[in-house]
């Protein structure tokens, strides 16, 4: 390691994406790195938080811990509150840090480009999992969980989360750290049936085995298949991939399995796509077209029917993957929803841009696992460090001390780790006599209160720069 | 095309057989497990990972010299050649010899030497050549209350026996976590299957440990999870049971035993009932085992490394020793039993060295190197300027040994420092001369710890894999110059190109009749020795002039150990339970501090060493996980983080020790993920030391759990 300043990066966006890019820079050991996170809500993990199922606890307690010892490490800073955008520029960050990585993920939902999506009662699922994971964007939302019947567009795991998350019994979720607000909702709940619609059969559906594996467990809602038939035993080809073999035995389990009776149920409709939404102001029905399979060889591909089915639901979600949004000052493919790139590094109009990176969903598009971060973030890292190898990064015009004083001025609310770790007590604590891990703060005030103290915030009130503004 | 070599591992006891693959360069490429190997076992993770220390660029490839002063946290260091520091250290330990006598020289051997079978040679030749008593090595933290123990009882600190795993009815582990550890003091094939297979043929397995180790499950027995530090009164009681239920009938308690008497007198003091509140231990379960244990058709009692480090391990060691003696289970199928081994005899106890020190007089047993003087006392022998220079053979005392901080001190004041090592150590980091050393690769071996001590005797040679890179040494070879340059008598005098090395290992196969030559004419350089009869125990191991195992060793109650039995007793009874006593916890990807600069095992929550707490204790104090924690004794304090650990008894918190590297600033990954070091807050001075072992406490101290100020 040589003894020259540190390479000072900041990090935007602290999830998966962005801690698994922080965890590579600390592990290499030819140059001595500084970071600062800068996070546009008062608490870090990302999706982790705001992703991940509540009834997932395990799958959330490993990814935290892993996370947690990247945080807690004394080169790594936490500027939590801090809105790109908002408070800093995207071209202030690439003045002052050595070298920027832009992991912020995704902000929106692919759309489905039929009639009736902007009707009341129509989500994207990003907007359901955030309300029932307590992010502070959607706490206030209300979704009418009156009619019988939602509708899930799309059968990722995602849809498989929600479908989970409308059907199991509210007791349950609440040992969870399910946000209250969507506890007190589903407690309201009548619906009774979760339809989870999808172009693709069974063999070829986007969930992984293991998300559907999960309905096989006590006080799961009954299983039932639309559309799409589930082979008998005898007519799986036999050299069908052990995948696919896997996924028919499981869900010939799941829908032979005794109907439990008074309980709610899923219903899996495979080869459907939805044409169009209906209401008056607010959504009534999905009209649907089958679809048909045609194999060739190792491919296959859906032909679309013509007749036009209806299916009654009050609440519909679309689950057909996220989407990357722009940010200002940072170039975007709005066809593909990423920041373009090679390998990570950022590509203005003429080439890559000096000590720009992006790592994650927006570099890659939304796909894979948190997992799948870890060599996304590799490449980048890579990219980043040969880069000031090479010498390619210019210097960042503030030193460490000076940052931390400029984005505390910037806004005095800044959540820096201790302040988050006074957050995580606070629901920790919370959740204590209740059985649960956690009651999760849902309100920016409420976070902001538990940082910080509620006196420390008032007096802090005064001064708000806006960004832009070196002060 | 790759070439393959046969090798074995050299981590830890079972020196698994490894197949060391090449490129075409002659570069090792990947460590494979030799399946053909004739004593069987897998090679594990660390061992697989070896080339991740062999190609470390934090490595060790020239001799070093400090240039700044010890006071500095951080060492300059100039790459000099061989001659000079060989030459210079030579001149300086002969002049401190002069002006402060043999004695002012100490020397520190840390625990990679028990695998280095030319070290394990060389090591008599060093103590007679520097003719210094200030000997230490890591025993005195992890297994010398064993040796001890086998002094008084057999009359040979080398009277080791092992458990017939293959065929016992009954397995008690104490204080040992065998999964994760591979056994300590025995050399079992990596096969975890051994163990699996005793409930498979209807007998059982039982742990008793302050934590439900990995070792515990479905698939081997429970855990009783007793309290830290009370193992000895557990065996105290089991004890009392089989002498109420046998009366101690067994034939060769008759035939062997001496002051049996005295033993049941023992024995008949400490019930169940009466240590079941200071064992955490049930007196209905405490019966239990020991009538499972009684009625086994064979039964072994293994106790190892929590028992022996805490405070009490020579009282433990002797009960373990007296439960496989009164119930008949030495030296029989499914019992223990000395297996055979390339060391023939168990050398018998010679008498004792008193050394006279400025502490008082100090004793240590001889023969042999097993139980050396106490490592808790380098420091205040170095403030008091009895030791004045230190050499150090791949050990890490500054973070090993309890109380770092004051150790710094005390070694910043030393006129000599120099450190033998592969890696830049903390312990490096303060000594003038730095000399790199092979790692196991580069040097030719024979598996000498383990002989004796296997499940499935067997003599392994391997060749060095590679030539030692850059300017890297053996030990022997250092050490034996450094012996020339400081005019003592070495090796090397008038034959500077003798190799030492390959006389030592070819002089002890001859034991067996066998040699290098025939050796790397088997199969994996493996040889099968012949087994030998169970009772042949009593033969080799009973070294007492009388030939008697003595069950109530008069040199115990001389040196108080009775009585403080007791007095440890009154302190357990009288504890509060609100106490919580930090116990020291092994895990899969840390083997002391070897792998502490070995990237792909210092990834995620092996960044560092938490502090694991059982929910019950962290919702008691109001922490939560993740939780800054001031953790403190009367001896010192740390800062770490709490992660919850519901595998711990209540009022257990636990951590891994070789931590806490921020000054080392040599390793780089290690010092990255510094963690803390938990040996700064153990027991220190005279008073922290077991009589006649010389054992630290390390395990089971009361401690303070407080939440760091935010």
């Amino acid at each position: 390691m040589t003894d020259n300043a540190p390479v000072r990066v900041a990090i935007v966006g602290a999830g998966p994406a962005g801690l698994y890019a922080a965890g590579h820079l600390l592990d290499n050991r030819d140059f001595q790195v500084e970071i600062d996170f800068i996070e546009r809500l008062p608490t870090p993990w990302g999706l982790v938080r705001s992703g991940v199922a509540p009834d997932h606890a395990e799958k959330k307690r490993i990814v935290d811990r892993l996370f947690d010892f990247t945080l807690r490490d004394p080169r790594v800073r936490f500027f939590g509150n801090i809105a790109v955008g908002e408070h800093v520029t995207t071209d202030e960050l690439a003045q002052w840090y050595d070298a920027v990585i832009f992991a912020h993920g995704a902000g929106s939902h692919n759309a489905l480009g039929i009639e009736g999506e902007t009707l009341d009662g129509v989500w994207g699922a990003r907007e359901f999992v955030q309300f029932y994971n307590g992010h502070p964007d959607q706490a206030h939302l209300h979704f009418d969980v009156s009619h019988p019947r939602a509708v899930i567009v799309g059968n990722g795991n995602v849809a498989l989360d929600i479908a989970r998350i409308l059907t199991t019994d509210v007791a349950a979720l609440a040992q969870t750290d399910i946000a209250d607000h969507a506890l007190q909702a589903l407690r309201n709940s009548r619906i009774e049936e979760v339809v989870v619609m999808g172009r693709r059969d069974l063999e070829f559906a986007a969930f992984n085995n293991p998300e559907l594996e999960e309905f096989d467990r006590e006080g799961a809602a009954d299983i039932a298949v639309r559309g799409g038939l589930v082979p008998p035993r005898s007519q799986l080809e036999p050299l069908a991939a052990w995948r696919a073999h896997r996924r028919f035995e499981i869900m010939r389990a799941l829908t032979a399995r005794p109907r439990r009776g008074g309980g709610k149920r899923i219903v899996f409709h495979f080869l459907a796509t939805p044409v169009a939404l209906r209401g008056n102001g607010r959504v009534k029905q999905v009209d649907y077209v089958t679809n048909s399979a045609l194999r060739s060889g190792g491919t296959v591909s859906y032909k679309a029917g013509t007749e036009v089915e209806t299916l009654p639901a009050g609440l519909v979600l679309l689950a057909c993957g996220y989407r990357g949004s722009p940010l200002a000052g940072l170039p975007f493919d709005a066809e593909s929803g990423v920041v373009p790139n090679r390998a990570g590094r950022v590509l203005g109009k003429d080439g890559a841009l000096s000590g720009i990176y992006v790592t994650g969903w927006i570099k890659r598009g939304c796909r894979g696992i948190i997992g799948s971060n870890r060599w996304c973030a590799d490449e980048t890292t890579k990219g980043l460090l040969e880069d000031y190898r090479a010498g390619r990064l210019a210097a960042g015009a503030l030193q460490r001390d000076e940052l931390c004083d400029l984005l505390t001025r910037r806004n005095p609310d800044v959540v820096m780790f201790d302040h988050w770790r006074a957050i995580d007590r606070a629901e920790r604590l919370a959740g204590r006599g209740a059985g649960r891990p956690r009651v999760k703060l849902t309100r920016t005030d409420a976070l902001l209160s538990a940082a910080h103290g509620p006196s420390r915030r008032i007096a802090a009130r005064s001064a708000e720069p806006t960004a832009g503004t070196v002060s | 095309m790759t070439r393959l070599k046969s090798s074995f591992c050299r981590i830890c006891e079972p020196a698994c057989p490894l197949k060391v693959h090449f490129d075409d360069s002659g570069m090792p490429v990947e460590l494979s497990p030799d399946f053909e190997n004739p004593a069987k076992g897998v090679a594990c993770h660390k061992g697989l990972s070896f080339l991740d220390i062999h190609n470390d660029p934090d490595r060790l490839n020239w001799p070093l010299k400090r240039t700044n002063p010890r006071s500095e946290e951080r060492g300059e260091f100039v790459r000099i050649p061989w001659g000079q520091a060989l030459a210079e250290i030579g001149s300086r330990l002969r002049d401190i010899r002069e002006q402060h006598g043999a004695k002012s020289i100490a020397t520190y051997a840390g625990n990679p030497g028990a695998f280095n079978s030319v070290w394990l040679l060389f090591a008599p030749y060093l103590k007679q050549a520097l003719a210094t008593q200030f000997r230490f090595t890591s025993n005195t933290q992890d297994t010398s209350n064993k040796m001890a123990t086998l002094a008084e009882v057999y009359g040979s600190p080398a009277a080791f026996k092992i458990p017939d795993l293959d065929n016992t009815d009954y397995l008690l582990c104490i204080g040992t976590n065998p999964k994760v550890s591979r056994w300590t003091l025995m050399s079992a094939e990596n096969n975890w299957e051994v163990v699996k297979d005793i409930p498979r043929r209807g007998g059982k397995v039982r742990f008793i440990n302050p934590r439900t180790t990995e070792s515990s499950s479905v698939d081997t027995g429970p855990t009783l999870r007793i309290k830290p530090g009370a193992d000895a009164y557990f065996l105290a009681a089991m004890l009392h049971e089989v002498e109420r239920l046998t009366s101690f009938k067994a034939d060769i308690v008759e035939k062997y035993g001496r002051n049996v008497d005295k033993l049941r007198a023992f024995a008949r003091k400490y019930s169940p009932e009466s240590v079941a509140h200071v064992t955490g231990i049930s007196t209905e379960e405490i019966r239990a085992v020991a009538r499972e244990y009684v009625e086994a058709k064979s039964a072994v009692v293994y106790m190892a490394t929590g028992a022996n480090q805490g405070r009490q391990g020579m009282i433990a060691a002797w009960l373990t020793e007296m439960l496989q003696f009164v119930t008949g289970n030495l030296g029989r199928r499914g019992g223990t039993y000395k297996p055979n081994g390339l060391v023939t005899t168990c050398a018998p106890v010679t008498g004792v060295t008193k050394i006279e020190s400025s502490l008082g007089t100090l004793e240590v047993i001889e023969p042999g190197m097993s139980v050396p003087l106490p490592a808790n006392l380098m420091v205040p022998l170095m403030t008091s300027g009895d030791i004045r220079a230190l050499l150090v053979i791949f050990g890490n005392p500054l973070l090993t040994v309890a109380g770092e901080s004051e150790a710094r001190k005390a070694y910043e004041n030393l006129e000599l420092i120099v450190s033998l090592d592969i890696f830049q150590s903390a312990t490096s980091e303060m000594a003038d001369y730095i000399l790199p050393t092979t790692d196991f690769l580069e040097r030719q071996d024979i598996n000498l710890v383990g002989s004796g001590l296997q499940q499935r005797p067997n003599v392994k040679y391997t060749a060095a894999m590679v030539a030692p890179a850059h300017d890297r040494r053996e030990e022997w070879w250092i050490l034996s110059r450094i012996l020339q340059e400081a005019g003592l008598e070495s090796p090397q005098d008038g034959n500077p190109n003798r190799d030492w090395g390959t006389e030592a290992i070819e002089k002890i196969l001859a034991n067996q009749n066998l040699s290098i030559e025939k050796l790397q004419a088997q199969p994996s350089g493996t040889v099968l020795l012949e087994p030998v009869p169970y009772d042949l125990v009593f033969e080799k191991c009973l070294q007492h002039p009388d030939k008697k195992i003595d069950c109530f060793p008069a040199k115990f109650e001389a040196m108080g150990l009775f009585e403080r039995f007791d007095q440890i007793y009154a302190e357990l009874s009288a504890e509060s339970d609100d106490v919580l006593k930090l116990i020291s916890l092994r895990t899969a990807y840390m083997n002391n501090s070897w792998f502490v600069n070995t990237p792909r095992f210092r990834a995620g929550k092996e960044r560092d060493n938490p502090l694991h707490m059982s929910s019950y204790d962290i919702e008691r104090l109001g922490l939560v996980e993740g939780e800054k924690v001031t953790l403190g004794t009367q001896f010192g304090s740390i800062e770490t983080h709490v992660f919850t650990d519901d595998s711990l008894r209540e009022g257990v918190v636990a951590m891994t020790h070789g931590y806490g590297q921020d000054k080392s600033f040599g390793m780089r990954v290690a010092r990255q993920n510094a963690g803390s070091n938990c040996n700064e807050l153990m027991p220190r001075g005279p008073a922290s030391v077991e009589p006649i072992s010389n054992m630290a406490w390390l395990t089971g101290v009361p401690v303070t759990v407080a939440p760091c100020a935010l």
